[in-house]
């Protein structure tokens, strides 16, 4: 019998038919033209013709692959590819068989290709966002903004975070007009002024120390819509019961070059607008190591209560006004005059109850008392910046004005007595503050420099006061009156610079300071019945600070173990003359204050830290008087004894243990701590 | 982010903080002031993903490293981790043919879109096993979105490095219970790193922020 081969392909295909497009199973070897098996290639099977994927496999070590599939098709596609080999694409029946693959090898090369052009436009370190995308309706000023970008969030006191890290400059149209004290402009700036808003991450402000110094803060800086703005804000607001007022006009004119802001703003709802002078960021400070405060507390006032969380709004009793004006000009080429001048006067009034327990060996003394506070402050600030800031050299210096006039009207209510107590805190300070960054071969050098003047006639009245009639046998009502008056100089100047060298750091500085104040005080106490004046005590006191220092510190670090070594030395010159009471005292004295801290992790879970210092300090000149001196309402207070050393070591050794799957966190340390003085104050209640 | 094809390797990062590597690598030949010294803690500040995942590396295996303060960990699953689903759906993206996946994966259904144009297995994060590169890849929630920017060839050859440091070998399952914890004992562990209260309160609000892991 004879069949017809074609004949039998149909029989055989017909007995087929249905299990055609069952399950079927595909395999085979990888190998490339010398035989070897080749691993990661990817096989992917197609329906005839399309290009969907409908099944894949990847070639394992021995080259070899299985695909299963289940397929609507006569004929399959299935290819070869791999980044390395040429592709191969062969056309089979669908069934299962086995399919093998000689690769070529050939290397494709992958063009660069742009995929998404993004609404945020990344530039190196720039981020730019388009204000008009994320403004909304309500949105009026260009911190309402912002608050919307991604990554930056504005805190309650206006300060802008990036990634959670404070900005470090605010820039518009790449100028800073305001020092950090950019609230001001934030807050009034209409955001329909603004085109652009540019987040420069890991921003240097200082030129000079870009590519050398990393900074892991941003800057912000604002492009606006016409390349010099008249803008700004006006708002009058008034209401009653009883009559409240807030008003606020900031007009402002910006441009590339030229920069100017004024303010004017009033309210007694509560708000409190001094907050847009605040200075918010850190750099450009220029502090000094041993300066000391220039906001002078000769009398103990107290500070403000905290109401923990409760919205300042709620609370404050107040009536406020701000002036403000600030202006930038370019004068010669890199060199640019800065003016930030403002005015506040403040009023609020507040109201506790202050409860205080004394322990005392043999009693236990308790006193609550009403306290009735009218705080009032005007101040001025005149501050004027002349600065360079450029590839080769950074100047920065620093003029500052300051009047402070501060008042406190008390009545303070015991059950015993009601006292008014006012203090008048006024002062004025002067000081100028230069940094400059230069280079000498590949190192740099930084110079700064501090001159002030500050003087401060303070007084301090308090009726009916009995706390010192017994001691000077007066009776009757009593008024004590301490008058104070605060005369200081302060000089410091010093230079540094640092080296690397692979793990080690060492870094170098060394200064002199000088401080000179006279401190002039008279407490008397006048008799309302008997209108008797008598004087209690006074001081004339010249205190003279003369300190050169040299602060060398060594540090490594590796993966697990970190050390630093730091050893100040200081000479100080320290002596104290009263020329009415004919009592002096000097001391002449180095002073050391070595420093050594080490980290060991030595192993996953454990660390072994150990650190110890030693501190050697001087009293500062602002705590010493012969003569007695009435803080506050109830406390008096002499220091009349030798100069005050005091001497401190601090060692602290500590093992931890801190599992972070277990949450196992233990650590035991261990501290001792000696201290040495060659005086002791008695306290007498 | 940023994915480094290799040979054999690749490599998934923070684009931020392969920049910060870059920088400091370029400080540390220059010898750079002192102010650099503190560069190890910054790079934790720089990028919110800290993490890198090497796929293939070692051979068969996805590892993830992460550090949850103060532990470096890392943790290996294998390469074949996802189970694709191919879809019939397919498009263009740029001047790719992009065809569609689905798989399930740490808690979250994903979708890929992957092209046969580019024969590289490889996607963002963990994800890879299909036959060409995912372009594009979301959850079916659209919490996490990744898409490709840009594909850039390197003249030169970039290594593909890993760090060496005490990683604490762990699982994916402990890593997340880790991770959990520190959310829960943020203010103690900030305490404990030496941060003040205020870097205390921002820990913690910057922690409760970070309620939508990708895996969970």
């Amino acid at each position: 019998m004879k069949f017809s081969p074609r004949l039998l392909i149909a029989i055989l295909s017909g007995l087929f038919a249905p299990s055609a497009f069952s399950q079927i199973e595909i395999s085979g070897k990888v190998t490339d033209t010398l035989g070897k098996p080749v691993e990661f290639i990817n096989i992917t099977v197609f329906t005839r013709g399309s290009t969907t994927p409908k099944a894949f496999d990847f070639t394992d070590g021995e080259g070899e692959y299985i695909i299963q599939t289940k397929l609507d098709a006569d004929s399959l596609d299935i290819q070869a590819s791999a980044l390395h080999f040429e592709a191969i694409k062969y056309t089979i029946t669908n069934k299962s068989q086995q399919v093998d693959f000689v690769l070529r090898p050939d290397v494709k090369l992958l063009e660069t290709v742009t995929v998404k052009a993004k609404p945020i436009e990344l530039q190196g370190d720039t981020l730019s966002y388009l204000v008009e995308l994320f403004k909304g309706k309500e949105d009026k000023t260009i911190a309402d903004v912002l608050r919307k970008l991604p990554g930056i969030e504005i805190e309650d006191n206006g300060k802008i975070l990036y990634q959670g890290l404070p900005i470090n400059t605010f820039y518009v149209e790449g100028l800073d007009l305001t020092d950090g004290r950019y609230s001001k402009i934030s807050e009034n700036l209409p955001d329909d002024a603004v085109s652009v808003v540019e987040v420069f991450e890991n921003h240097q402000p200082i030129r000079i120390l870009e590519d050398r110094v990393y900074s892991p803060q941003a800057a912000i800086n604002l492009k606006l819509k016409k390349k010099v703005a008249a803008t700004g804000s006006g708002k009058v607001a008034s209401g009653f019961s009883p009559w409240l007022w807030d008003v606020n006009l900031t007009p402002m004119l910006l441009s590339t070059r030229f920069q100017l802001l004024a303010s004017y703003q009033t309210n007694n709802t509560g708000n409190d607008v001094s907050r847009q002078i605040e200075q918010l960021t850190s750099y450009g400070q220029m502090q000094f190591p041993y300066e000391p405060d220039e906001n002078i507390q000769l009398f103990d006032v107290g500070s403000y209560t905290q109401y923990g969380a409760i919205d300042q709004k709620r609370y404050l009793d107040n009536r406020i006004h701000l002036a403000n004006f600030n202006i930038l000009v370019p004068l010669k080429k890199d060199l640019q005059l800065r003016a930030d001048i403002f005015f506040v006067d403040d009023l609020r009034k507040n109201k506790s109850e202050i409860s205080s327990l004394y322990l005392l060996p043999d009693d236990t003394l308790r006193i609550i008392e009403n306290y009735y506070r009218e705080h009032s402050r005007k101040y001025w600030q005149g501050t004027f910046h002349l600065k360079r800031n450029t590839k080769r050299n950074f100047l920065n210096n620093k003029t500052e004005f300051r009047f402070n006039d501060a008042n406190y009207q008390d009545l303070i209510i015991n059950g015993i007595d009601s006292i008014l107590q006012h203090v008048e805190t006024p002062y004025q300070n002067f000081s100028n503050r230069l940094n400059t960054i230069f280079r000498i071969g590949t190192s740099l050098i930084e110079f700064q420099s501090l001159i002030s003047y500050l003087d401060g006639p303070q007084n301090l009245s308090v009726f009916p006061n009995q706390l010192l009639n017994q001691q000077y046998g007066i009776t009757g009502q009593t008024e004590n009156l301490q008058e104070a008056m605060l005369e200081r100089i302060y000089l410091d100047h010093y230079a540094g610079t640092n080296f690397k060298l692979k793990r080690w750091v060492l870094s170098l500085r060394l200064g002199f300071a000088y401080r000179m104040q006279n401190l002039n005080t008279k407490l008397g106490i006048e008799n309302h019945e008997t209108l008797i004046d008598t004087l209690i005590s006074e001081n004339k006191l010249k205190s003279n600070q003369h300190q050169i220092y040299l602060n060398p510190s060594i540090q490594y670090q590796n993966r697990k173990l970190r050390f630093s070594l730091g050893w100040p030395v200081s000479q100080q010159q320290l002596s104290y003359q009263d020329s009415d009471l004919a009592l002096s005292n000097s001391k002449n004295k180095l002073l050391h204050a070595p420093e050594f801290s080490m980290n060991y992790a030595f192993s996953i879970w454990w660390e072994f830290r150990a650190s110890w210092r030693f501190d050697q300090r001087m009293n500062d000149p602002d705590d010493f008087y012969y003569n007695y001196m009435l803080k506050n309402y109830r406390k008096l207070i002499k220091t009349d004894a030798l100069i005050q050393e005091l001497n401190r070591h601090l060692g602290k050794i500590s093992i931890s243990y801190r599992n972070t799957i277990t949450t196992f966190f233990n650590k035991l340390s261990y501290l001792y701590m000696i201290r040495e003085s060659n005086l002791l104050y008695s306290v007498c209640l | 982010m940023l994915l480094f094809v290799g040979k054999s390797v690749s490599l998934f990062m923070s684009k931020n903080q392969y920049k910060v590597l870059l920088i400091g690598r370029e400080a540390e030949s220059e010898g750079r002031l002192m102010d650099l010294l503190n560069r190890e803690e910054i790079k934790n500040y720089v990028s919110r993903f800290s993490y890198r995942i090497y796929k293939n590396y070692p051979t068969g295996q996805i590892t993830y490293m992460d550090k949850i303060i103060p532990t470096y960990f890392q943790y290996s699953e294998p390469l074949d981790v996802f189970q694709w689903q191919l879809a019939d759906s397919s498009t263009t993206i740029g001047d790719f043919k992009a065809n569609c996946a689905y798989t399930v994966y740490g808690g979250r259904r994903w979708v890929a879109w992957y092209t046969t144009d580019i024969p590289i297995s490889d996607g963002p994060y963990k994800f890879r096993g299909l036959p060409g590169l995912i372009i594009r890849l979301y959850d079916d929630q659209k919490h996490y979105v990744f898409e490709m920017e840009k594909l850039e060839r390197y003249e030169e050859g970039v290594p593909i490095e890993l760090i060496d440091r005490d990683w604490v070998e762990t699982n994916r399952t402990d890593f997340l219970k880790a991770q959990e914890n520190l959310k829960r004992d943020i203010v103690n562990r900030a305490q404990e790193a030496g941060v003040d209260v205020e870097g205390q309160q921002q820990a913690a609000r910057n922690a409760a922020k970070k309620n939508n892991p990708i895996e969970f």
